[in-house]
Formats: structure tokens, C-alpha cells, sequence
């Protein structure tokens, strides 16, 4: 019966939304693919090393000191606070116009610029690094590290990293960093190097080296000449290699000579791939290269001359982002037509009393689902900078977004509607947004792009299947609800809703009426109904069992209760940047805490209807296994939501993930599920208020083990975090006593929950 | 056929049942003159399509006729006026046969006969005239 | 009769507090055309919609061709045609679409016999629906109930905003298919006249229960006055 399937096609198609969408998601392409077009060649300025230093660099205010008015504080009290882990002696604008980039081609404007700033050459520095023991980094300014005196470094046991910012870096200047003895890293911004990197090779410790600058034809010191890259190669402890030419466009004026000099940009790679291979320990290596191969496309012949070595792309590619939200509001788009038309059909009383009306169109719809995911991978992938399987994630992620507000339309779709346009805006922002996303999260940005480039594939594909796990069910028990929208629409006395005019109708009827909410009760009601009807099953008994909690104010109550953290902490993030790292154990432990304690409460609150729970016509036995398979259900689902936030997180912040962490994630989701479900258990038996107290205190105990782990699992510096809670180890012991534990309590709960009293007040 | 259907009228609105509107008419008919014993009535569908009236109520007028022994229903050709039809309807017959037995009662009492005498001379005539 | 096609018993429905129907109950004989009667809002909407599975009954039993119209049968919907009181169609396709649309999920849909039915209420296929009056799309929305032939029929307030000549119309053509396919019918309406020449049996709906039920013609007999006298009449009776 295909001929079904194209009278409903037509009905789609003949809709004039339809066509406006489908112009205006045209014109937005074809806006974005200017804009995109144009930031390609604006690329990011800023290099990616911050985040690859895995935090030698924190950027938290009051452990800087500045060139500015901290060294004016500093000139007059003599004084420096002794917990100060790093001091920039640069100018603050560090890719402003202080820049040597800069300033080599706008001199007189860099000039004038400079006059307004503090004297580079501030007599006093040397004497603020004697006195601050505790630096770990320094950010040197033109020709400043050259007064540094032998005796000041000695004091200063635990300097790590060097940046030294100058239009010119001499012989000199090398030779005085070799004395640095534990010198961690190096950072090199320049234009010129005229020296050799040799002396570096006596500096035990140097494992990172990171060279950024602008490369000319015009002067011979280029940082990326073949000279430096075997210098580079006998340099025996180093791990990670950033390489980082900052191209612009506007200087191959100067390339007056058709014959590329052997340091430009261009040839970078080439000289990379003749010259690194066979470096004993280089495990990271990040390389810039120039506007006409900026894809990563153009590493892979990199990466398969060094099959040890991560090669990746120092750069990022704003274009990819900006395409994949191109992508993303294009499944917007599509996902809102999708449901107003589902609606549209199933909003009269035709649905129900035409035959066969409700699988064709719902099937129709997941077909139309599948087209948009399909559709958006497509334009998404498009981009040269963009993988396939990222494209792919990013389309589920959409549609999964799409239907997710879906179950508004059911209560107020008019509310809906209001949020798709706003998410759609939200996406149309892509590109304003992406400013903002370098500003806060430095390190987020590249990660994207490298993302979107396909980099890390077991990621993508995981998240491919979690997404679908999530999203499929969801797709299909949200449209499947939508279906009996015209039920709902004659319980509440509504007008059917097809055209927009008709929502708006809608919605003044229930202006008068405040039926808004009785519409959800109804909405819930269908859908007991229809369960009701199912033939009796594990699965319509455990969703009957979830029914039972949907209509609680109290759990509509901590979803706000979470949204409402998760605001406040993102405005303290947004407000305070340099606090990101604190955030994220917050986030942690606030997500932990719902994922526990939002069962555990519903338990608690269920205890009183237990008794005519049991009278309904079941066993007793089934019963208690029913609640208990709802509850692990529920628990196992959000704590796998847990897991993968968590995976995410960690994959940000350290771009790590290998197959040890996802085990250990997995192993670790057991037995918390256990726990979780045998509490929750326990809950449903226990009146006694000493008793409540325990399993308060059990529950606390798992939230801090879960946290732990999670927190584990993301390598942050738990001292840091959280000062009183000592480290822990994870063990095989660990694991096998918290099964048997978690166990224990499942089984206890399950056998008391057998034998309870469920009248005993 | 002598009367087709199109000479029916009914007036649905009129407060009278629509079949007694249907029976008045046939009568009418038979009394007219336009209607004679033998004749065939027009079918039910044909009756009800025409007057635009549910042919249950058709059905119902001719079934009371049938019961009145004005018309008889015919296996496979429909409702025909019955042969053996003198005239006027069962009711006005009755009344007629009425007013005659009437005075010969009002004599039998003055005889001094109680009306089980008067019962079984009935019933004895009756009986000595079954066919 | 043979088993009836509709039964209702002891239906109760209520909306937030207010009680609309209060223990219907009703059985519908094959081949019959019901006229539902009442005033207005009297729960004549809402006892079909909940025949047809729109809504849900509270307490009570009802079932459509022995099925409970909470979940009807495809088989059921086959035989099934309902016009709703207001016809709500997409506004963007035209006459002949929403009809070829609509017949694709019937098994047995009569092309030709809807074409008939334009061209008899003079509707055009080519018409877009906004364009449609209400009229139009009444008859359209008849046209939807009846192109597969079904052998139970319901019409909400069918004929409201009809022309005398489309009522009639619409009357008659009702007439032939229950003289033909021994279509059921049931019909509700408070224009009494509607029914005068069609119905078989009524049935008085008043304060959520069915007064009467039963054979038009008897009740006329036995009570006297046309129908608009005895809906007045079982209207002052319950309110005596």
C-alpha cells in the first residue's frame, strides 16, 4: 500500500509552512555557506596548547601576577603573595597589537599602542621572581629573560614552563633557558629564531615544546625551517610537539620569488614528515598548516609516516562548527514540521475512525525522522572539515533534541512551538556563539573541531549508539503519545489543531478555561488507557510501574531543582572564568545527587500506596520483582545518562578516552545501579526514622563512591576539589567488595519487601 | 398498476403517524374507486424513495392493512388488495353490522332473556353457519 | 431484529464535576435510523464521541458491533462512518485529495460513487478546502462518511448548517442507503423536522439519560402530535 505513504507525503508537501521552512532553511544555507566561506579565512588566532598541557597552566587570577597594575602593587609594597604560581611579563594584549606579529606589520600603530602600556623592560621584575618561590610559569617579554641572573633561577625550584613572546629570539636566549635545569616546557612565540635549539637538548626534563609564530619569506630565522626540526629531532625526553605557523594571507605579498622559502608554512608538513620520524619519544604532535590544506584530511600522510606519534591539526577550523549547526537547525527545522504535522493528523476525530489510520502515519514519521537524520548528516558532512560519523552524531543529537520537545506539544504546543524557534535562533547564533565558546572554554573549541574531523571515532560511534538507544524509545513512545492528541482534544473541549492559527485559537480558549494542566492530566490518563489495553507483559507491567510517578509534583519539583543548579552554576561559570575547573565536580556531584537521590525519594513517597498497590490482581511475588526491575530500569537509565556526561567531560577536558576508562566505567555502573535499586528497595519497607537515617547515610556513602569515581575517571586533582575526602585507589579488591556489597543490600531489600507489613503504620 | 406512488402525499409534521396517513389513503383510493380488489399497492422501497419517508413506516402501514384483511401480501410480487373485499373497512363494517344487531338485542332483554341466553343463540347461529 | 449494532449501558461521563451523561443506556436495532434528541448541550455530542472512542466512558459498558469503542477493530472502522459536528480538514489540499487521502485506508472505498455524490452536491473537486462554506463542508464532510459504503452510520448534527435543499438532499440519500444496505443510522440533531420523515426509532435524551426510546410511528400513535409536540412534551415531563 504505497499509495497510503504518497497521499500522506502529499498532505505534507501541499502545506505552505512547509514551503516557507524549506525557503527559509535555503536561505540560511546559503548564509552560512558565506559565513563559513569568509571564516575560513579568518581563522582562530588562537593556538590550542593551553588545553595540551594538562593544566600546568591555570589561569586563576590570584595566582598570577601581571604586568600591570599587580607589579605597581608590587613596586610600591615590595611584596608578592607567595602562593603566585605564574607572572606574565608581557604586556596584557597578548594577541593585540603588543604582538610581534603585529607590530611587524603595522609599526607605527604597534608603536603608539606600546607607549600607553607599561615600559616592557620593568626594572623591578627579577626582583619579584626572586621572591616568589612557588611560580611555576613564566611569560617573558622582549629581551626580558636575558636579566634574569643564574641565582634567580636557582630560587625558583619549581618553575616548569617558559614563554618567551619577541619579535626576535637569539643564541642567547636559548643558551639561558638550558640553565632552567627542571624545565617542563617551553613555549616559543616569535618570528624569528635565529638560533639553534641544541643547548635545549640539556634540559632533562623538557618533554613539551611549542613553537607559534608568523613565517615569511622575508626573514631567514623561520621557526619551522628544516635546521630546528633536527634540532628538534635530538631532543630525547620530548613527548609533545606543537607546531604552530600563524599563516596570513596578506603576507605572501612578500613572497616576491616564486620559490617557496624552505621554512614557509607550505612546506611544513613535508618537512615534518622527511625529518621527525623515528623520534624515540614524541607521542603528541600538533601542526599548523597553511590555508590551502587546512582540512585533516592533509595529516593523514603525516600520520602515516609516524604511526607512534598523535598527529593532529594545531588549528581549528571554525567552519566545521558552524556547518554542523547549520546541520542542527536544519533537523530543528525539520522535526518541528514533522510534529505539527503529526498533530495536524491526529487532531481530529478522523484518526480514530478512519481504519488502519494511526501505523501508516507513524511509520510515515519515523521514516520522515530517519530522511532528516539522513538529510542533515548529508549537509553537515558536507563541509571539507567534517567526518562522517560526527556529522552523523550530530543529526541523532538533533532529532533526539527535536522529539524531547515533542511531549510539550502534548500540554501546551503552542509553549513548543515557542521553544523550537528558540532553539532554531539558538542555532542560527552558531556563529556568534563561537566567539563566546574560545572566550570560555578554550579548550572546547578545538576539541569540537577535532571532533567534527573525526578524531576520536570510538567516541563518535559511542555516542551514535547511546544517543539511538536513548532517542529511538523515545522517538517512539513520544509519537506514539502524540497519536492520541485528539482524545486529549475532546476530553479538554479543544478545537483541533492544524493550522497555526488554530494553536492560537487553542490557546485562547485555554486562557479562559486554565485547562493547561488538566490537559497533561489527561494526556496522562490516555495513556494508563492504552496500557491498559496492552496484552499483560514484563514491560507494560514496569511502565504502568513508572506511570504511577509522573504526575508527583514532587519530582517535577527536582527536575527544577536540577535545571535550577545547573543555571546557577553556569552563570558562575560564565561570570568567573577562571573557576571552570571547581565547576565541574559541582556538576558532578549535583548530577550524581539527582541520579540517587530522585528514586530514593520517590520510593519514600510511595511507601503509603504500597498496600492497594499489591491488592491490584497480581502476585505478591510479581509485584516486588515489577517494582524492583522499574526501579534498576530507572536507575541503570540515568545513570548511564551519568556515564556518558561524564565520558563527555572527560574527553573535553583531556581529550582521553580509551577502552580502560569505558570499562571501568561500566564496571563501576553495576553495582551503583545495585546499590541504587536495593536502597530504594529498602526504602519502600522501612518506616522507622533511625532506619531512614541509615539508608540516608547508605545513600550518601554511594553518592560519594559514584562522585569518586567519576571524578576518578576525569583525573582531575581530587585535593583540589575536594580537600577532606582522601585519595582512593581503584582496585580489583574495591570492585569485588562493592558487588558483594551492592548485592547484599539488592537481595536483603528484595527478601524484606517479601515479607513486609505494608499497612504497619 | 392503477395507483403508482408519486399519488401518495404524506405530511410528516402534520402530528398524525405517517403510516395512519398512508392507511387513510389507500382507503381512500379503494373507496374511490381507484383501488379495486386484485390490485397491486406500490412496493415498499418504491413507496418510501418517492415520499421520502423510512421504509419501516411503509412497511408498518401495509402490515396494518394486511391485519385490517384490507390488503394480503403476495409472495414475490408485494402487497395486493385483498379479493375478497366488500367495501368500506373492517371498522366501518363492524359498525354497520353493529347498528343492525343492536334493536334484536334490546328485544332480547325485554323478552326477559340475561345475556347468557342471549350468548348461546348467538353462538349456536354462528356455529350452525360455519362453513 | 437480530443483535443489536449499538448498546449502551449505564454510560457515565464527566468532565472535571459536571456529570453529562448519567447512565445512558441505549440499544440500536440493525438496519434502523435513530434520531438522538435533545436540547442543547445535552450530551448528545458527547454520547457519540464516546460510542466512537473520542472519548472515554467513565463507568458503564458500551459496545460498537460487539467491540468496546475504546479500541475499535479496523475491521469495525471499515463498516463505520461518522460526519462530526464541526468538519475540520486541511485547508491547504483540495476537495478531491482530502477524499482520495481519505479512501486510501479503506478496503473497500467507492471512487466512483463519491464522484456521484460531487457531482449530485454540486462540489467541486478542484476546490481548495479553505475556500469551502460551512455548507460545503458538511457535504464534504458527508461525502468522507459515506464513500465506503458503511453499514453503521453517525452523524452529529449533520444537517445544521445545511440548505433546506442539501437537508433534503442529504435526507434522501440517507433514506436509500438504509432502504438498500440495510445501513444503521443513528443522527443527532434538535431539528425535529429532520427526523419526521426518516427516522424509525428516537431517542430522548435529557440531563444525561435516554427518557424514551423507541418506534417514532408508535409513540405518535400513542401520544399524539408531531415530534417537535412530544419533545416539548418529554421535556416539561422531566422538568415537572
Amino acid at each position: 500500500m504505497i499509495r497510503k505513504y504518497i497521499l500522506i507525503a502529499k498532505v505534507w508537501a501541499y502545506r505552505p509552512m512547509m514551503w516557507l521552512l524549506a525557503i527559509f532553511t535555503l536561505l540560511i544555507f546559503i548564509l552560512f555557506s558565506a559565513i563559513t566561506h569568509v571564516s575560513d579565512i579568518r581563522r582562530a588566532f588562537i593556538p590550542p596548547y593551553e588545553y595540551s598541557l594538562n593544566g600546568s597552566i591555570k589561569l586563576s587570577r590570584t595566582s598570577i601576577l601581571s604586568n600591570g597594575n599587580e607589579f605597581r602593587e608590587f613596586a610600591i609594597l615590595n611584596k608578592v603573595d607567595p602562593t603566585i604560581e605564574g607572572i606574565n611579563l608581557t604586556p596584557k594584549q597578548r594577541f593585540g597589537r603588543s604582538d610581534p606579529f603585529w607590530s611587524l606589520k603595522f609599526p607605527s600603530v604597534a608603536n603608539q599602542s606600546n607607549r600607553n602600556k607599561l615600559d616592557n623592560n620593568f626594572p623591578n621584575y627579577e626582583k619579584a621572581l626572586a621572591i616568589s618561590p612557588s611560580v611555576r610559569w613564566i611569560r617573558f617579554g622582549k629581551d626580558q629573560i636575558q636579566h634574569v641572573s643564574i641565582d634567580t633561577w636557582s630560587k625558583l625550584a619549581k618553575l616548569e614552563t617558559i614563554i618567551i613572546n619577541d619579535d626576535q629570539i637569539t643564541q642567547a636566549d636559548i643558551e639561558k633557558i638550558s640553565e632552567i635545569r627542571n624545565l617542563k616546557m617551553l613555549v616559543l612565540e616569535s618570528f624569528d629564531l635565529s638560533a639553534s635549539l641544541a643547548p635545549l637538548s640539556n634540559l632533562p626534563k623538557l618533554n613539551t615544546l611549542v613553537l607559534l609564530g608568523a613565517s615569511s619569506d622575508i626573514i631567514e630565522g623561520s621557526l619551522f625551517r628544516p635546521e630546528i626540526l633536527n634540532q628538534i629531532h635530538t631532543l630525547r625526553n620530548l613527548q609533545k610537539l606543537i607546531l604552530m605557523p600563524q599563516w596570513d594571507p596578506t603576507f605572501s605579498v612578500f613572497n616576491e620569488n616564486n620559490t617557496a622559502h624552505p621554512g614557509w608554512p607550505s612546506n611544513l608538513k613535508k618537512n615534518v614528515r622527511e625529518i621527525l620520524p623515528g623520534h624515540p619519544t614524541l607521542t603528541d604532535l600538533w601542526i599548523g598548516l597553511s590555508e590551502e590544506e587546512r582540512s585533516f584530511h592533509d595529516l593523514k600522510v603525516v600520520q602515516d609516516g609516524m604511526p607512534n606519534v598523535k598527529v593532529r591539526l594545531a588549528h581549528y577550523n571554525e567552519g566545521g562548527i558552524f556547518w554542523a549547526s547549520l546541520g542542527f537547525m536544519m533537523t530543528t527545522i525539520l522535526i518541528f514540521l514533522c510534529l505539527h504535522n503529526v498533530l495536524s493528523h491526529f487532531s481530529t476525530s478522523y484518526c480514530r475512525t478512519i481504519p488502519n489510520y494511526r501505523n501508516p502515519h507513524l511509520r510515515f514519521v519515523f521514516g520522515f525522522a530517519l530522511f532528516a537524520i539522513l538529510l542533515s548528516t548529508i549537509v553537515i558532512q558536507l563541509h571539507e572539515s567534517v567526518a562522517w560519523l560526527p556529522a552523523l552524531v550530530a543529526s541523532v543529537f538533533a532529532v533526539t533534541l527535536g522529539t524531547f520537545c515533542a511531549s510539550f506539544k502534548l500540554s501546551s504546543p503552542l509553549r513548543a512551538a515557542f521553544i523550537y524557534f528558540f532553539s532554531m535562533a539558538f542555532f542560527a547564533l552558531g556563529p556568534l556563539l563561537h566567539p563566546l565558546l574560545i572566550q570560555h572554554f578554550p579548550a572546547f573549541a578545538p576539541v569540537l573541531d577535532q571532533f567534527l574531523a573525526g578524531y576520536y571515532s570510538v567516541l563518535s560511534m559511542i555516542l551514535t549508539a547511546s544517543f539511538l538507544i536513548i532517542s529511538l524509545p523515545t522517538i517512539y513512545w513520544r509519537i506514539h503519545r502524540l497519536s492520541n492528541y485528539d482524545r486529549i482534544l475532546s476530553e479538554t473541549g479543544l478545537p483541533p489543531f492544524i493550522t497555526v492559527k488554530d494553536g492560537a485559537r487553542q490557546q485562547e480558549i485555554l486562557k479562559h478555561k486554565n485547562k493547561g494542566n488538566q490537559r497533561a492530566l489527561v494526556a496522562w490518563q490516555l495513556q494508563l488507557e492504552e496500557l491498559k489495553l496492552k496484552s499483560d507483559s514484563w514491560i507494560r507491567s514496569i511502565r504502568l510501574d513508572w506511570m504511577g510517578e509522573q504526575m508527583r509534583p514532587r519530582l517535577h519539583w527536582i527536575g527544577f531543582l536540577f535545571i535550577a543548579t545547573a543555571i546557577t552554576f553556569a552563570v558562575i561559570h560564565f561570570s568567573s572564568p577562571e573557576q571552570k575547573w571547581r565547576i565541574v565536580p559541582i556538576c558532578t556531584f549535583a548530577f550524581g545527587f539527582m541520579c540517587l537521590f530522585n528514586p530514593f525519594i520517590s520510593s519514600i513517597s510511595r511507601q503509603d500506596s504500597l498496600s492497594t498497590e499489591l491488592l491490584l490482581p497480581h502476585s505478591r511475588d510479581r509485584f516486588i520483582i515489577i517494582r524492583t526491575l522499574s526501579l534498576a530500569e530507572k536507575f541503570s537509565l540515568l545513570l548511564l545518562g551519568f556515564f556518558t556526561y561524564v565520558t563527555i567531560l572527560n574527553y573535553i577536558l583531556f581529550q582521553e578516552l580509551n577502552l580502560k576508562i569505558i570499562i571501568r566505567a561500566s564496571v563501576l555502573f553495576i553495582p551503583i545501579t545495585m546499590a541504587g535499586t536495593g536502597i530504594s528497595l529498602w526504602a519502600l519497607s522501612v518506616r522507622n526514622i533511625f532506619a531512614r537515617g541509615l539508608l540516608i547515610g547508605a545513600t550518601v556513602t554511594t553518592l560519594i563512591f559514584t562522585i569518586w569515581s567519576s571524578i576518578d575517571a576525569q583525573r582531575i586533582n581530587k585535593r583540589d576539589m575536594f580537600d577532606h575526602i582522601p585519595e582512593i585507589e581503584f582496585g580489583l579488591l574495591i570492585y569485588i567488595v562493592s558487588y558483594l556489597v551492592t548485592g547484599f543490600l539488592l537481595w536483603t531489600g528484595y527478601q524484606r519487601l517479601l515479607i513486609c507489613e505494608f499497612d504497619r503504620k | 398498476m392503477p395507483v403508482s406512488s408519486n399519488q401518495f402525499t404524506v405530511s410528516p409534521s402534520s402530528g398524525v403517524p405517517i403510516f395512519r396517513q398512508l392507511i387513510d389513503q389507500v382507503l381512500a383510493f379503494i373507496v374511490a374507486g381507484k383501488l379495486k380488489s386484485g390490485d397491486m399497492l406500490p412496493s415498499t422501497r418504491e413507496m418510501a424513495r418517492s415520499l421520502e419517508i423510512n421504509t419501516m413506516t411503509v412497511s408498518k402501514a401495509y402490515s396494518k392493512l394486511e391485519s385490517e384483511g384490507v390488503a394480503q401480501r403476495v409472495r414475490g410480487r408485494g402487497m395486493q388488495i385483498s379479493t375478497a373485499l366488500t367495501k368500506g373497512t373492517l371498522s366501518k363494517r363492524k359498525s354497520e353490522f353493529q347498528n343492525q344487531i343492536e334493536p334484536a338485542l334490546h328485544r332480547g332483554r325485554q323478552l326477559g332473556l340475561n345475556d347468557e341466553q342471549i350468548l348461546s343463540i348467538i353462538k349456536k347461529l354462528l356455529g350452525g353457519r360455519k362453513p | 431484529m437480530n443483535q443489536p449494532v449499538i448498546q449502551c449501558e449505564g454510560v457515565r461521563k464527566k468532565f472535571g464535576r459536571t456529570l453529562v451523561l448519567n447512565g445512558v443506556d441505549l440499544n440500536i436495532p440493525r438496519g434502523s435510523i435513530v434520531g438522538l434528541l435533545g436540547t442543547n448541550g445535552c450530551g448528545k455530542s458527547t454520547l457519540i464521541k464516546c460510542l466512537l472512542g473520542l472519548l472515554k466512558i467513565d463507568s458503564g459498558t458500551a459496545t460498537v458491533c460487539d467491540e468496546d469503542p475504546w479500541d475499535l477493530s479496523a475491521e469495525t472502522k471499515n463498516r463505520l462512518g461518522y460526519v462530526p459536528q464541526e468538519i475540520k480538514l486541511y485547508p491547504w489540499m483540495r476537495v478531491s485529495q482530502v477524499i482520495d487521502y481519505t479512501g486510501a485506508f479503506y478496503e473497500n472505498w467507492k471512487a466512483d460513487y463519491c464522484e456521484m455524490l460531487l457531482d449530485k452536491w454540486e462540489l467541486d473537486g478542484k476546490k481548495w478546502i479553505k475556500s469551502l462554506s460551512g455548507g460545503q463542508l458538511q457535504r464534504l464532510g458527508i461525502i468522507l462518511a459515506l464513500g465506503h459504503k458503511p453499514s453503521l452510520l453517525i452523524l452529529d448534527e449533520p444537517a445544521a448548517s445545511l440548505d433546506p435543499i442539501g437537508r433534503r438532499s442529504l435526507l434522501k440519500s440517507l433514506l436509500e442507503k438504509n432502504a438498500e444496505e440495510e445501513q444503521t443510522v443513528l443522527f443527532s440533531t434538535h431539528i425535529t423536522s429532520d427526523l419526521e420523515r426518516i427516522a424509525s426509532h428516537v431517542a430522548f435524551l435529557d440531563r444525561g439519560r435516554v427518557n424514551f426510546f423507541g418506534e417514532l410511528e408508535e409513540l405518535k400513535d400513542q401520544v399524539g402530535g408531531n415530534l417537535e409536540d412530544l419533545f416539548l412534551k418529554m421535556n416539561s415531563r422531566s422538568e415537572g
